[in-house]
């Protein structure tokens, strides 16, 4: 047997772990030499596994499958001709957009579905157009095609996502699609038709994604009519909608946030905005965070930091003796700037603190507090 | 209400530097714009060197011949805040393991016990750990049982090795002063450990993406690496991880954090569903085949 056909019957044969080494030997010959057999194994309907080794050789063959696909896109089975658009569109080369507008016309639902997803992760400007006439197909064709302009993106997608909004039925999946296709201009759009404390959490989840990669925020204003609903989202099961009411409330500047706000400081994910919704808060935060630093709970560091960023460094005098040592040297750092005799006092005991990063941060706190200037 | 700017805390450009030098030297990944965040964990390091700005301190950082301070950066980023008996059900787990790998070390005739928690702090992991040991009871007589704490912070590891807590370590126990009072002698407001306990637990410095850290650590019976992989970038999960692969024992565990997953990062390791949590197991026959 030759060597491609011991490989071929190897990754026949040979157990999932060794499959991707066998792919990677493959497709070091020509691929014109074995995609008769890679084919006959995507034709295997029977057989899930062959048809899986088929589906990650040409994964692995990238534009180099281009011919063999585009020549299963005309195989009797449509089976395998979904298979081929959406191999086309894994493999997502330029290439071959013009074979997948033409399967767009395919007499069969399911290939042309394949072929809009497939367009999405291959088309542009040129799968536009042809993508508008299966919005008004059946729903999978009309949702795939709106999957496909949120993938797409750009004006003239965005353009058609703003208007599919007007389709209650699309509504949820164009949602999802702006929410990765959308920019500042769809933001505005979705905050005018948006009626004045309604919202729906796939809109909400959109708006936050585009504010947060076109990094804006939404405003107060908008989001404070919103805020019952932003807090009763706190306790949704799905972890993408607990987030998207998170950062929303992070904006609303409103106090009714702050239990969220200081719950979220010991979580990796949200921490950035629950220090950005209490420092926002300023002042009308400070009493809650000294209470919480009170109490044992994780990171109470970052509470004494953010309290001081919130403008309440002297309410962290009566910490200066806590136990731990990172509150100390936080408590340190933050009396600096105020000037007081109480701050003075408290940096003097801090300069003898047992801890030697107190004392650093005493030490240089006390050279500023006399300077004069600011510290961090 | 106070009107603020991320800017007035870190500009972009600093948070870009610090960003991309832990990145790079650790595989650490802050995704987005997180500069509140590292103001908070770090903004007490300037503090403490007498630095204005992040920019000074990035210098006095990739300046630093020891690389001290590299690695405590490193160290707060990734939020070294730990308690005794955090996530006590994997612990649970463990001590319901322990059977299991004293049955497997006997069958080869040792009488070793290796455990190993990574990224350990302060100490609170390793301790636990030991504490668990003790409690079970298994390994009393003629074993020989090591725990090694490794950490990448030297002065994490200082206050580690001195074992001395305040009462925030304990939060999890929730008024359950019988642990505390079995292990810990009190003096003023810290709680130490008592002796005993501090005899077989070792602390190393090191990194988990370097090989060398882990010289003298192999045949492990169970790894703790919680919380860790949730700040890597893939590609420092899979050194890490190809590093925990060779230092675990064949029979041997790894514990990761409940909110973390290996499932799709590899196929050094399979993951094994034990009393309710997930622990993995390595996949003895996908050696060579993870590239």
């Amino acid at each position: 047997m030759s060597e491609i056909g011991l490989l071929l019957e190897k990754l026949r044969t040979g157990g999932c772990w060794e499959r991707k080494g066998h792919i990677a030997d493959l497709i070091t010959y020509p691929e014109g030499s074995y995609t008769a057999t890679v084919e006959e194994w995507l034709r295997s309907g029977s057989d899930a596994l062959l048809r899986n080794i088929a589906m990650e050789t040409y994964r692995a063959l990238g534009c180099r499958a281009h011919a063999s696909l585009i020549s299963l896109l005309r195989e009797g089975d449509a089976d395998v001709r979904v298979l081929a658009a959406s191999l086309l569109g894994d493999i997502g080369d330029g290439g071959a957009v013009s074979r997948l507008i033409e399967a767009l016309n395919d007499d069969e639902v399911n290939v042309r579905v394949a072929a809009a997803e497939a367009l999405g992760k291959t088309g542009g400007e040129l799968a536009i157009c042809a993508l508008a006439d299966l919005l008004n197909g059946t729903p999978w064709e009309a949702m795939a095609a709106i999957e496909a302009y949120g993938s797409i993106g750009g004006e003239r997608a965005l353009q058609v996502l703003n208007q599919c909004m007007e389709w209650e039925d699309y509504r949820v999946i164009t949602c999802s699609a702006l929410g990765r296709a959308g920019n500042r201009e769809t933001l505005r759009h979705l905050e005018s038709c948006t009626a004045a404390g309604c919202m729906e959490e796939p809109l909400l989840k959109a708006m936050v994604q585009i504010a947060e990669r076109e990094g804006v925020r939404l405003s107060s204003e908008f989001l404070s009519p919103l805020v019952p609903f932003l807090m009763e989202l706190q306790l949704s099961p799905i972890d993408e909608v607990r987030t998207s009411a998170f950062v929303a409330l992070s904006w609303s500047e409103d106090s009714r946030g702050i239990p969220y706000f200081i719950a979220a400081l010991d979580d990796a994910e949200l921490q950035e905005h629950a220090v950005q919704g209490l420092v926002s808060l300023g002042e009308r935060a400070v009493c809650d965070l000294v209470e919480a630093l009170r109490k044992p709970l994780a990171n109470r560091v970052i509470v004494a930091k953010v309290i001081s960023m919130a403008g309440g460094a002297s309410s962290l005098l009566p910490f200066a003796s806590d136990e731990d040592p990172g509150v100390r040297t936080e408590v340190a750092l933050a009396l600096g700037p105020l000037r007081t005799p109480e701050a003075g006092n408290a940096l003097c005991a801090l300069r003898d603190d047992s801890d030697k990063e107190v004392r650093a941060a005493a030490k240089n706190a006390m050279e500023k507090f006399r300077e004069g200037s600011v510290l961090l | 209400m106070t009107s603020f700017s991320k800017k007035d805390f870190m500009t972009e450009e600093e948070f870009a530097l610090i960003r991309d030098l832990v990145r790079k030297e650790f595989g650490i990944l802050l995704k987005g714009d997180k500069r509140l965040t590292l103001h908070t964990r770090v903004s007490h390091r300037l503090g403490i060197l007498g630095l204005e700005r992040y920019r000074d301190y990035y210098s006095y950082v990739v300046s630093d011949p020891t690389r001290d301070e590299l690695f405590r950066l490193a160290s707060h980023i990734t939020n070294n805040e730990t308690y005794f008996f955090r996530e006590k059900a994997q612990l649970d787990v463990f001590s319901g393991l322990l059977s299991a790998m004293k049955r497997e070390r006997q069958s080869r005739n040792e009488n070793v016990l290796r455990v190993l928690s990574l990224a350990c702090s302060s100490g609170e992991e390793p301790y636990s750990l030991n504490i668990i040991l003790q409690e079970n009871g298994l390994f009393a007589w003629d074993w020989d049982v090591t725990i090694t704490g490794m950490d990448i912070d030297r002065s994490a590891l200082e206050k580690a090795r001195e074992a001395s807590y305040t009462k925030n370590s304990f939060r999890l126990l929730n008024g359950d002063g019988a642990v505390v009072d079995k292990y810990f002698s009190t003096s003023g407001d810290r709680y130490v450990l008592r002796r005993p306990l501090l005899k077989n637990v070792e602390f190393v410095h090191g990194n988990v993406l370097e090989e060398a850290s882990f010289a003298g650590l192999h045949g492990a019976d169970a790894i703790f690496c919680r919380n860790v992989l949730i700040y890597m970038s893939d590609e420092a999960i899979e050194r890490m991880v190809r590093n925990l692969y060779n230092v675990l024992a064949d029979g041997g565990y790894l514990f990761i954090g409940s909110s973390e997953s290996l499932i799709q990062k590899t196929n050094l390791f399979m993951p094994e569903y034990v009393g309710g949590i997930i622990v993995y197991r390595k996949n003895v026959s996908g050696r060579l085949q993870d590239k």
